[in-house]
């Protein structure tokens, strides 16, 4: 059973409009949603979490296709948004025992050992906690229940490289159980490199691209050119191109471009940014 | 439902035991001489600005997104709240009734006719307000609150000071008219429940 699978999703607002998006997050994978400011992601999180309704499409998660009335699902569903709202007053033991009557599937030896091991402040008010802190007593509070999929909406953000390090470990840990999976959205692509089997690019409401990170990195590739060059290759086979005084530095798809072709490998983020920002022939 | 409670009972002891302290002194207040009895009603107006507090502290700092997370009906929050506000006042009535008998300076009609209008008018001010709370969020619904209890404290006063004898009437039927009046209340209370309830549903969590 696929994690996640989205078909066709739709969401307007006034001034922005998430469309047609179809995704599927295999069992046992990590899934990273690169997007620029505003492209969408949060979004996204909220319409499979069922915080908001969709306008169109199908939405299923864990084999469930409404969370708002089978809510029961979420005990399997773990969740750490950009924002942390736990209870501003307690601290985070005692979040954990509000928690431990909520979720069916609590686990307090594990909730303690990773405020341990994450160096979460124990009797601190939540409210009194740094934007790191916080975002580590929401990782706690996601992982505490054994959830099977994670959700992770720019959750590493505001963390300091050592926990960022420490928390994808914990990620690909996660990920060895076949019926584990993650879907985490980033700005920090290097994390997402190093974490992730699948890509998925958002850019202004609309999925770009979707593939494994292994397989960009194999189909494209960075040249530099000269107009005459750049006149050769052909259009389809351009993901994007900055132009400059001397020609153009182009990314290609490596399948359309001869072999005769010198290709550097190019990153990421880099792909996301030329798709992105890049010109049109 | 559980945690919910949990997280409310703690953040009245930790964060608002002077509001519950408060309403206790003004219960006490109401018993203590047979003049004083309308203090009670202060006590009731306390717990529910207590509760209102509650709701608006939970708005600001967006727990209410942050439960959508959790495996939790939206229905189950919004029910947690109705029977949070409806139990602390009873407890607070109970106490009343407790002292009012126990320290004997009000006589029995007087406990029981004051306990069924705090009663009535805890029920009424969240069965108004809550849904405001629900739909357009605590400061509007703050307002609407205060509305209410000014309305009801004017009308108390008006029977009280203009209709004498039909208060009488009432008195001598009171035996009838107090299980009549809190159905009738409870039952208002419920629709406010099953309102906030398709409020809370259709809300979309920006």
């Amino acid at each position: 059973m696929n994690a996640i699978e989205l078909s066709g999703v739709s969401k307007s607002y006034p001034e922005f409009r998430l469309s047609d998006i179809s995704l599927t997050l295999p069992a046992g994978t990590i899934m990273g949603l690169v997007g620029e400011n505003g492209a969408g992601k949060s979004t996204l999180f909220r319409l499979i979490l069922g915080m908001q309704t969709k306008d169109s499409g199908v939405i299923s998660v864990l084999g469930e296709k409404d969370l708002r009335q089978h809510p029961m699902i979420k005990n399997d569903i773990g969740v750490v948004m950009d924002d942390v709202n736990l209870p501003a007053f307690l601290s985070i033991f005692e979040t954990g025992k509000i928690l431990a009557k909520i979720y069916s599937n609590w686990d307090q030896e594990l909730f303690e050992q990773m405020i341990r091991k994450l160096n979460i402040p124990e009797n601190t008010k939540f409210t009194e906690l740094s934007r790191g802190n916080k975002m580590k007593a929401g990782f706690a509070c996601a992982f505490a229940h054994h959830p099977k999929l994670l959700l992770l909406d720019e959750a590493t953000s505001g963390l300091d490289p050592v926990v960022r390090d420490d928390i994808l470990d914990i990620l690909m840990d996660f990920t060895r159980q076949e019926d584990h999976s993650v879907l985490i959205s980033s700005h920090i692509v290097s994390d997402l490199e190093k974490a992730c089997d699948y890509i998925a690019f958002l850019h202004q409401g609309k999925l770009i691209m979707v593939e494994e990170k292994d397989t960009i990195r194999e189909n494209f590739g960075r040249m530099h050119c000269n107009a005459q060059e750049l006149s050769n290759i052909p259009h389809e086979a351009i993901a994007g191109l900055r132009r400059n005084p001397y020609g153009a530095e182009v990314i290609v798809r490596r399948d359309m471009v001869p072999d005769s072709v010198s290709l550097q490998a190019v990153d990421i983020e880099e792909l996301f940014v030329f798709m992105v920002k890049g010109e049109t022939l | 439902m559980k945690g919910l409670f949990y997280k409310d009972m703690i953040m009245l002891v930790r964060a608002y035991r002077m509001y519950l302290l408060m309403s206790i002194f003004f219960i006490i207040l109401g018993c203590v001489r047979p003049d004083n009895s309308f203090w009670a009603v202060y006590g009731i107006f306390f717990m529910s600005t207590l509760v209102s507090t509650l709701i608006s502290f939970d708005d600001q700092t967006k727990w209410n997104s942050y439960c959508d997370i959790l495996p939790l009906k939206r229905a189950d929050a919004v029910t947690e709240r109705y029977l949070f506000s409806i139990a602390l006042n009873c407890v607070l009535i109970v106490l009343f009734v407790i002292l009012g008998f126990a320290l004997r300076q009000l006589d029995s009609s007087t406990v029981l006719i004051s306990a069924a209008g705090m009663f009535v008018f805890a029920a009424l001010s969240a069965a108004i307000s809550m849904p405001i709370y629900f739909k357009f969020g605590a400061q509007k619904g703050q307002l609407v609150r205060m509305i209410v209890i000014v309305a009801m404290v004017f009308c108390g006063m008006m029977i009280i000071n203009f209709a004498n004898p039909v208060m009488e009437a009432l008195a001598s039927r009171s035996a009838l008219l107090l299980p009549a009046c809190a159905a009738a209340v409870m039952a208002i209370y419920l629709l406010s429940w099953k309102l906030s309830v398709r409020i809370c549903e259709n809300r979309e969590v920006l």
